[in-house]
């Protein structure tokens, strides 16, 4: 059996660019804003829906019969403090701001993402 | 090499692939994306593949993730690995039978490395009913590189390795 060939090389670079673009791309349509809202769902049913508003602040936690996951809001921002889960994912996930981030923990099937504020305002009345 | 010979040698490959994935959940990784890993059970599932061929590869991974699932009673892990141990196993041998003029076992591994976290992102985005689970995709085909290559270069000397011992096997017999 033959070592790494070109073929191979090429491969992998196309792979490597084709990633990097997606990444680039997904980064540069990020909305980063104050009204953003993030949803939380437990086992696929929605149960908390938050505006991340620079000055709010709020902390409190989940439980289902899997366990439970400590949530804190502050600064615009929403992660996971602490959790009950095995492999602490939800926890090393980070904090997210941005629409379309999402936290997930697997065992406890908690699912937090974050979408963009629906502007509902009707911009002008046509008389 | 006859059948009896043929049954164990894939018995111990299988359990060696089950021993991997133990190994494989001990090993303490830099949290990068969820559900990202070595993938170290891969080089059992393409050394069977080159040596033996689609039928047994896919009958040593469905054994392993079964087996795995006595051991380790995981039922949702056990879901995660059947379908992406399954899908890469197709995949590869796909690629082992059509491109073996053009890559390598280092390329064949990329690209099942590649599906198995494609395909592990699917079933999470089914069971979370959220396509959004997508936007790992990117992150972990960049990691699935750097494993594959590994798979696949430990994957080149276990074949030689292993069709060396067939032939003296044949010769003997």
């Amino acid at each position: 059996m033959k070592k790494i060939n070109k073929y191979d090389i090429g491969l992998i670079a196309v792979i490597i660019i084709v990633n990097l673009f997606i990444i680039y791309y997904n980064a540069k349509n990020m909305v980063y804003s104050d009204k953003n809202e993030a949803l939380i769902y437990s086992k696929n049913e929605l149960v908390g829906k938050y505006v991340l508003d620079m000055n709010y602040k709020n902390e409190f936690t989940i439980t289902t019969n899997n366990g439970y996951n400590t949530i804190k809001i502050e600064e615009g921002k929403i992660w996971v403090t602490d959790t009950d889960c095995p492999d602490k994912y939800c926890q090393n996930q980070g904090k997210i701001s941005g629409v379309g981030e999402v936290i997930v923990c697997l065992p406890n099937k908690l699912l937090i993402k974050i979408v963009g504020h629906e502007n509902k305002d009707v911009d002008i009345i046509a008389h | 090499m006859n059948k009896l010979q043929r049954y164990i040698f894939l018995s111990l490959l299988t359990a060696g692939a089950m021993i991997l994935s133990i190994i494989e959940s001990m090993i303490p990784l830099p949290y990068i994306a969820p559900g990202a890993k070595l993938g170290l059970t891969n080089i059992v599932t393409l050394t069977v593949i080159v040596i033996f061929g689609f039928k047994d590869a896919f009958l040593v991974t469905v054994l392993r993730c079964i087996l795995l699932l006595i051991v380790a009673g995981n039922p949702i892990s056990f879901i995660y690995s059947i379908f992406s141990g399954v899908m890469s196993v197709i995949v590869m041998s796909f690629g082992c039978k059509y491109f073996n003029k053009y890559f390598s076992l280092i390329g064949i591994s990329v690209l099942g490395a590649m599906t198995h976290n494609a395909s592990q992102i699917t079933v999470a985005a089914i069971m979370f009913e959220n396509i959004m689970m997508y936007t790992y995709l990117p992150i972990m085909s960049l990691i699935s590189i750097f494993t594959g290559c590994f798979v696949g270069y430990t994957s080149i000397f276990t074949t030689d390795n292993i069709k060396k011992n067939i032939t003296k096997l044949i010769r003997e017999a």
